[in-house]
């Protein structure tokens, strides 16, 4: 299967002089994939997303996203297949109103506007912003704008989608939004690049997971694995994942409602006399 | 003396269809830290820009009722005599950055310098709080240059060089990486044991449930709930009035809609460690 995004030996800094945040980093995406990338603050899990997305350019090897080789490209390039939710979502925001703001990309690669109109209703239903099409942005919560954020990614129904910290500052219901909506792009076949520091929102709706640390990968797997192994990065389970862990439970996955399957299986084996 | 002080307060911005405080009435007192939580919309980070007077002052729109803060109100006599006494880290920390220093030492030293602090005594605050923050070894970077969990340090750093009185957090640390959450609340439990009246405003619960000493929730514009976490967090009424709980006590819960047993009944575990207690 062709990868959907391609990192070869990517060297990058920011800084003449400076030691380079990216030394020597290579990883593949597969259509379906969901990658978080965890590390520390500081370590470079923007810049990746940025590089993906064509806003930077490796000073050494090569970043091909949706097959397109990213050096000679910007992000307009990338705007028809790949949807980019950024760590501050403000910064992305331009237009006056929800609806219009889903609406900008596609205004821009010339969609007709039936077309248009039909998706924002699609997109803003499946986000559960509706009651807000016609809000300013800015009038909504910070966390109810990144979930509009994620809704302007969604427009193209993107190949590969780059969510920097897509969960942070959300509500539980939003974090759920955003979990569901998650899963369903990747089976639609959507490859996700997540940055994120929110183990709940990988393990529910990620599978693979890229350390980074010093430049490069330092642990690429099976998020469950990594997560109950890799103490060095400091990252943990999220609390059921990691009771299942610790008490042994057979779970088929480690989601909260799997976790909650072998929590109710226990009891019912216990029976109702046991305290 | 109460830190922090609502009464009976309604508040409604320009552009909003109703109140979207309702005759809220609620005190954060010092030497503890308050965790102000509901879902968006309730009304939380709306309590945080009243205390620290930025509401109806710079957002306009309409206010009854009182809000004091260290026993003075925020009336139109002004804010003079806070100065310096609250420090805010808002939920969009890139737009809260000075944005003319040059460097990281120099946005963390901007609200001293403006202060008028002595030299000797500002290096002293800015080096003891770029370090609990973890941010010294960035002190000559450009602010622009900072990541996004560097950043939200750097605010951090910024209002906690001042030890203010008052110490107003919305969402303080949704970029910071585990090792830069934990040092962000040892901070704040400091303070807190010297006196501040630490309020935070967040959707976190896993990572506040063990850190605060008292929860207020909200719920559309109104306090539904306010006491002790723990028992709070074990409830049921944090569910069905209110924004939910931790989520081992929403394994439990849900769990215990499938079977009835002992194992899952109230009060819920709340943390990671009260969970391996009851069920290991």
């Amino acid at each position: 299967m062709t990868a959907v995004l391609t990192f070869v030996s990517v060297r990058f800094g920011y800084l003449r002089g400076a030691p380079p945040v990216l030394e020597d980093l290579s990883f593949q995406i597969h259509p379906g994939e969901g990658a978080a990338l965890l590390g520390p603050n500081g370590v470079g899990k923007t810049t990746v997303a940025r590089l993906a997305m064509a806003i930077r350019s490796p000073q050494h090897g090569a970043v091909t996203t949706v097959g397109r080789p990213t050096r000679a490209l910007g992000p307009e390039d990338l705007a028809d297949a790949v949807g980019y939710v950024f760590q501050h979502p403000e910064m992305q925001m331009i237009e006056r109103t929800v609806a219009a703001e889903l609406g900008f990309g596609p205004r821009r690669m010339g969609w007709p506007q039936e077309r248009i109109d039909k998706r924002v209703g699609a997109v803003l239903r499946e986000l559960g912003l509706a009651a807000v099409a016609s809000t300013h942005p800015y009038d909504l919560p910070v966390g109810h704008r990144r979930l509009v954020a994620l809704g302007a990614a969604l427009m193209v129904e993107p190949s590969l989608l780059i969510l920097d910290e897509p969960t942070a500052g959300l509500d539980r219901e939003a974090r759920k939004t955003v979990h569901r909506v998650v899963r369903g792009q990747r089976e639609e076949g959507t490859a996700v690049l997540a940055v994120t520091h929110d183990t709940e929102f990988a393990v529910e709706a990620l599978e693979r997971g890229l350390v980074l640390d010093s430049g490069s990968l330092v642990a690429d797997g099976p998020l469950a694995d990594l997560l109950a192994r890799h103490r060095a990065t400091g990252l943990s389970l999220p609390g059921p994942a990691l009771i299942a862990h610790r008490l042994g439970w057979p779970t088929r996955s480690l989601r909260t409602e799997d976790v909650t399957v072998a929590l109710v299986e226990r009891c019912r084996q216990e029976g109702p006399s046991i305290s | 003396m109460t830190g922090v002080e609502l009464r009976d307060v309604s508040f409604r911005y320009p552009t909003s269809a109703g109140n979207v405080l309702k005759s809220v009435t609620l005190q954060c007192r010092p030497g503890q830290i308050t965790w102000l939580y509901g879902p968006f919309g309730a009304g939380a980070s709306t309590v945080l820009l009243l205390a620290a007077g930025l509401a109806p002052r710079h957002t306009g729109g309409t206010m009854t009722g009182a809000v004091s803060v260290l026993g003075h109100p925020l009336d139109a006599a002004g804010l003079s005599p806070l100065l310096g006494q609250i420090g805010f880290v808002t939920a969009t920390p890139h737009l809260q950055m000075s944005g003319i220093a040059a460097t990281v030492w120099e946005e963390v030293a901007f609200a001293p310098a403006n202060l008028g602090w002595p030299l000797a005594r500002i290096e002293q605050a800015v080096e003891d709080a770029m370090t609990a923050l973890g941010v010294a070894h960035l002190a000559g970077r450009e602010p622009d240059t900072l990541s996004g969990g560097e950043l939200q340090r750097t605010v951090i750093a910024s209002m906690a060089v001042l030890e203010p009185a008052v110490w107003l957090l919305d969402e303080p640390t949704t970029a910071l990486d585990a090792a830069g959450q934990t040092d962000a609340y040892r901070m704040f439990r400091r303070a807190a044991r010297d006196g501040a009246t630490v309020v935070v405003a967040s959707e976190q619960a896993d990572a506040l449930a063990d850190v605060v000493d008292r929860l207020i929730v909200l719920r559309d514009g109104e306090v539904v709930l306010d006491g002790d976490p723990m028992s709070l967090l074990a409830g049921d009424d944090i569910w069905e009035g209110g924004p939910g709980s931790t989520s081992v006590a929403g394994l439990c819960r849900d769990a215990s809609r499938h079977v009835d047993s002992p194992r899952l009944a109230m009060p819920y575990p709340v943390t990671i460690a009260h969970a391996l207690e009851r069920w290991g």
